[in-house]
């Protein structure tokens, strides 16, 4: 009996995340017996090395799929897609990091071990399909995302963002716990492929206590998306936290979230797609438009990036809206896209900041004849800056493309044109960066040192080049993506 | 046996619930109600549900109640003084008397109109009994919730760490 229970279980379907959990006992046992004060070096080789074995553990159950534990998650391509999308950014973020700590003054070795586990997280809410894990994914994500937003303890701004963040994310904890609660008490089930069943049986009669559950769990996802209006505590615990962690934040957490968003809403909620419309309709629109107007008045780079983030998920809840296999697909292709342009400005940012423990700082004026001054540097952020704003021939381009031909052809034409408008919005508060660098003149008086690590370097040429790369050839990830995508629906 | 027990438990309960609203010393009170906490606990095993019992005693009368005693002692509360404590605010007193007194008279005019619910067996054998069993969610937790259980474990383990990066002193 005892065999057979062990069996059904198909615990090897899980093996990426048990080795990332050894890797994390690992470093911790590294930092241990590392000598004071020197752990983060090795601890930073443990973990990346543990982040290759997880890509291999990942790679080596390729063909492994189906659900495990009981039907509590799901193995499938959706899943092996985001494993290793997540491995990837987290290993980035592991890999720049190094010399950034040292200069932000965090240099401890909690701040990887909290890297590590938040992607143990992200792992758990991607192959979610059960309430119950999703839960427990998003609450290990979260709880280390609120200690590396804080960990610049003698910064006032980052003791704000992380304590806004905390305060906000434990309301939507508590959102989220009894959204489950109601779903629970009326579909009889935490697990979604039964909440399908029972709602393609009662569809047309559901009980309010159904719609109150789902509408709590919509909010609890809106606020881990940061849609507007629960949008508040990002830029905030954007701006104070440490950059890497903010390009951390803005990709690989943003990535789980929607991946999560679309198993329980195309999955579970599947069927109540027609009653949902609306509500995602002006959240979509909203979120677009809000977060493209507060860019627009923002004097820091690092502020205006974390808002457009908040524009960036209104577009792909616009993907999300079409319910179909083509929307979920172009929100797959955006967040990869959107990660590696990303990451890349940020690191452009990091190197051209003028103080690091200045509060504000990465101010625009900073740019200022960057491009005289370091043209290849300049030429990176103007890449980066090009995609974000979605001009061909780069990634971005096709990722704005794809989302909003698919809301086209699903009949969301007007979403597509307001989508499109604020693209254009959005042209402004990109091309001020790259005027500040070509066409201002320099002020060499008021010019900072170029903060230069030799990894942040590669880590923005493989940026440049993917950018350029999937903006000249973009089938191939986007058929990775529609393969990733055809199992789930 | 169960009978003498359960009166034993009640009057004990009944007293460190009065001291805790007695005492002025709020640390003894914290006290007080740590020990009625315990007494909450021995009633769920009365009942058999031995592991809301455990629970009980973890959760409130561990984690909680200490949690309490930290912030008291952090806040350090004086002795109210003598000569400002002298009513001060009227008010309250008799309104607290009498909210007591009108709750006490509803309370009982209820017992004496019905006959109460039936008090369950001792030792049910009722499936929802055996529901808050040590066994049965014992083995709920390592059959069908094993994944779930050994998550929260990590979640712990990253709720410490975090913890403990936020709060040692900076060695930099």
């Amino acid at each position: 009996m005892f065999d057979n229970l062990i069996a059904g279980m198909h615990v090897g379907r899980i093996l990426p995340e048990i080795v990332l959990v050894g890797v994390v006992l690992l470093a911790i046992l590294t930092d241990v017996i590392s000598p004071r004060g020197k752990s983060t070096g090795p601890v930073r080789l443990v973990s990346l090395a543990g982040l290759i074995g997880v890509l291999v553990a990942t790679i080596l159950k390729k063909d492994d799929f189906g659900q495990a534990f009981g039907g509590m998650v799901m193995i499938d391509g959706f899943t092996f897609f985001f494993r290793v999308v997540l491995t990837f950014i987290t290993f980035i973020i592991i890999y720049v990091s190094e010399k950034y700590i040292g200069l932000a003054k965090i240099r401890i070795a909690e701040y990887y071990l909290m890297l590590l586990l938040a992607l143990f997280g992200m792992m758990l809410m991607v192959m979610a399909n059960d309430l119950l894990i999703l839960f427990l994914g998003i609450e290990t994500m979260s709880i280390c995302l609120y200690t590396l937003v804080g960990m610049s303890r003698h910064k006032a701004s980052s003791n704000e963002g992380a304590l806004k963040y905390f305060l906000l994310g434990a309301f939507t904890t508590g959102f989220f716990v009894y959204g489950i609660a109601l779903i629970y008490g009326s579909t009889g089930s935490t697990n979604l492929t039964d909440i399908m069943v029972y709602f393609r049986t009662v569809n047309t009669a559901m009980p309010v206590i159904a719609w109150a559950g789902v509408g709590l769990i919509l909010i609890a996802f809106a606020f881990k998306t940061s849609l507007v209006p629960f949008h508040w505590w990002s830029p905030d615990a954007y701006e104070g936290a440490p950059t890497t962690i903010t390009a951390f934040m803005s990709t690989a957490p943003k990535a789980a979230a929607f991946a999560a968003f679309i198993r329980v809403f195309y999955v579970g909620f599947g069927d109540l797609s027609s009653g949902l419309e609306p509500v995602l309709w002006w959240i979509a629109v909203l979120t677009m438009t809000v977060g493209n107007l507060i860019a627009l008045r923002q004097d820091s780079v690092k502020r205006m990036l974390a808002f457009s983030s908040i524009t960036h998920a209104g577009y792909l809840v616009v993907a999300l809206l079409t319910w179909e296999q083509m929307g979920a697909s172009a929100i797959l292709f955006y967040l990869v896209v959107y990660a590696i342009m990303n990451i890349g400005a940020f690191l452009v940012a990091i190197a051209v900041n003028r103080d690091e423990s200045d509060e504000k700082g990465y101010s625009y004026e900073d740019y200022r004849g960057l491009g005289f001054r370091k043209p290849i540097l300049a030429f990176a952020m103007m890449i980066f800056m090009l995609s974000l704003t979605g001009i061909p021939p780069t990634a971005g381009f096709f990722g704005k493309y794809y989302i909003f031909s698919a809301a086209v052809k699903s009949g969301f034409v007007g979403l597509a044109v307001i989508g499109v408008l604020n693209s254009a919005v959005s042209v402004y508060y990109y091309l001020r960066v790259i005027i500040m660098m070509y066409l201002k003149e320099r002020d060499e008086e008021k010019e900072a040192p170029i903060f230069w690590a030799g990894e942040m370097v590669s880590i923005m040429f493989i940026c440049v080049v993917l950018v350029i790369v999937i903006g000249i050839k973009p089938d191939w990830l986007l058929s990775i993506a529609q393969a990733s995508v055809s199992g789930l629906m | 046996m169960q009978g003498v027990m359960f009166i034993v438990l009640a009057l004990v309960t009944l007293f460190s619930a009065l001291m805790v609203i007695t005492r002025k010393d709020p640390v003894s009170s914290i006290l007080y109600l740590v020990l009625t906490f315990f007494c909450f606990a021995g009633f769920y095993v009365l009942l058999g549900a031995q592991f809301l019992a455990a629970v009980q005693i973890i959760v409130y009368a561990g984690a909680i109640a200490v949690l309490f005693l930290f912030v008291v002692m952090m806040l350090n509360l004086r002795e109210p003084e003598a000569e400002e404590g002298k009513e001060l605010i009227p008010i309250w007193k008799p309104l607290g008397y009498a909210v007591g007194i009108g709750v006490g008279i509803v309370f009982l005019s209820y017992l004496a109109s019905s006959p109460g619910p039936a008090i369950p067996p001792l030792n049910g054998g009722d499936e929802i009994y055996a529901m808050g069993r040590a066994d049965f969610l014992g083995k709920a937790l390592f059959t069908d919730f094993i994944l779930p259980f050994e998550i929260a474990g990590v979640l712990l383990l990253a709720a410490v760490l975090g913890a403990v990066a936020l709060a040692k002193k900076k060695r930099v």
